[in-house]
């Protein structure tokens, strides 16, 4: 199959096409497409970056070796946020995640060291108050922002990955939007 | 308003649009569900929590579980050799191919090859003066 079919194809279609032959090229897409968002995902229910991309590689070394699991005829998106909320469940569980919570913080650091001193600090300073804030909201408020403005689902994806009707939806992130102003602004 | 009865556009404008960048339409929907003064808050907040999501921006990782494991050929033909040793080996050959070239001119001339050479000044012994040389006068 060429390449630029699969970049084309759908996330239903690359895994319809992935269960059919096993090609390790069309997995590569559906990986690069979710690694990263479903890293901060974990990472932001985690407080942990880094526990968010274990949980993720897990998630995916799992689809990999076993892609029948999924059925293409659900939508890929919210199943695999669904598998991956529960993956990070199931290890919390098992207490087999490594126990980073610093590597959060220095996450900032590493990321700015280009830049001037003070600009650092004062990024750092704001990054790790909204980073504080968020830890303040409950889970259920922390989530649906992460959902909405991080991985940008729509309020429907959102009530199909967290099992609840849109109504549901739209009132927690109405709330988790006016208590992490009041703790923020 | 009932917080469940919230137009999802608005959850939606406030990922894309500044109060003042809405349109007459779009702001009617928010003045009769949140009002602008809450929604330039929230707008404030999704800004501020989008800043620090976007330090966040996890690295993409190699997925090594896929990694297969290269056949014995690959691995023989990707094999690393220092440079030094490329050009010892490439000192080598070119060595023992000119010391072999040299040897094989030596073994290749034969008499048959040489040139006669004619020495001039050089005094015979009438004794041996070739007898077809010899005018008598």
């Amino acid at each position: 199959m060429p390449h630029y079919a699969i970049k084309d194809l759908s996330d239903e279609k690359l895994m319809e096409q992935f269960i059919k032959e096993r090609n390790p090229d069309v997995f590569v897409q559906i990986y690069n497409r979710y690694f990263v968002s479903l890293s901060k995902y974990i990472g932001w229910l985690t407080q942990d970056i880094e526990q968010g991309k274990d949980v993720t590689q897990l998630v995916f070394i799992n689809l990999y070796n076993t892609p029948q699991l999924y059925d293409p005829a659900k939508n890929f998106k919210i199943w695999i946020f669904t598998v991956a909320k529960n993956r990070w469940k199931n290890e919390i569980r098992s207490h087999s995640i490594r126990k980073k919570h610093s590597e959060f913080a220095s996450a900032f650091l590493s990321i700015d060291n280009e830049e001037k001193e003070e600009e650092n600090i004062n990024k750092l300073e704001r990054s790790l108050k909204v980073k504080e804030k968020m830890k303040q909201l409950s889970d259920h408020h922390r989530e649906v922002i992460v959902l909405k403005y991080s991985n940008n689902l729509t309020i429907k994806e959102i009530s199909q990955v967290l099992d609840c009707n849109e109504g549901t939806v739209k009132s927690r992130l109405y709330y988790a939007l006016k208590s992490l102003k009041e703790l923020i602004l | 308003m009932d917080k469940e009865n919230i137009p999802e556009e608005i959850f939606e404008l406030l990922a894309l649009k500044d109060y003042e960048q809405l349109s007459v339409e779009e702001r009617q929907i928010v003045e009769e569900s949140i009002g602008a003064d809450l929604y330039k808050d929230f707008k404030t907040t999704v800004l501020e929590f989008r800043q620090e999501d976007n330090l966040l921006e996890p690295k993409l990782e190699e997925p090594d579980f896929m990694i297969r494991k290269p056949s014995f050929l690959t691995r023989v033909l990707h094999y690393p050799i220092p440079a030094y040793q490329v050009a010892a080996v490439f000192v080598i050959i070119i060595s023992t191919f000119l010391w072999s070239q040299n040897k094989e001119t030596k073994v290749v001339s034969t008499p048959n090859n040489s040139k006669e050479i004619l020495q001039t000044g050089t005094t015979i012994d009438k004794d041996y003066y070739p007898e077809d040389l010899v005018f008598n006068l």
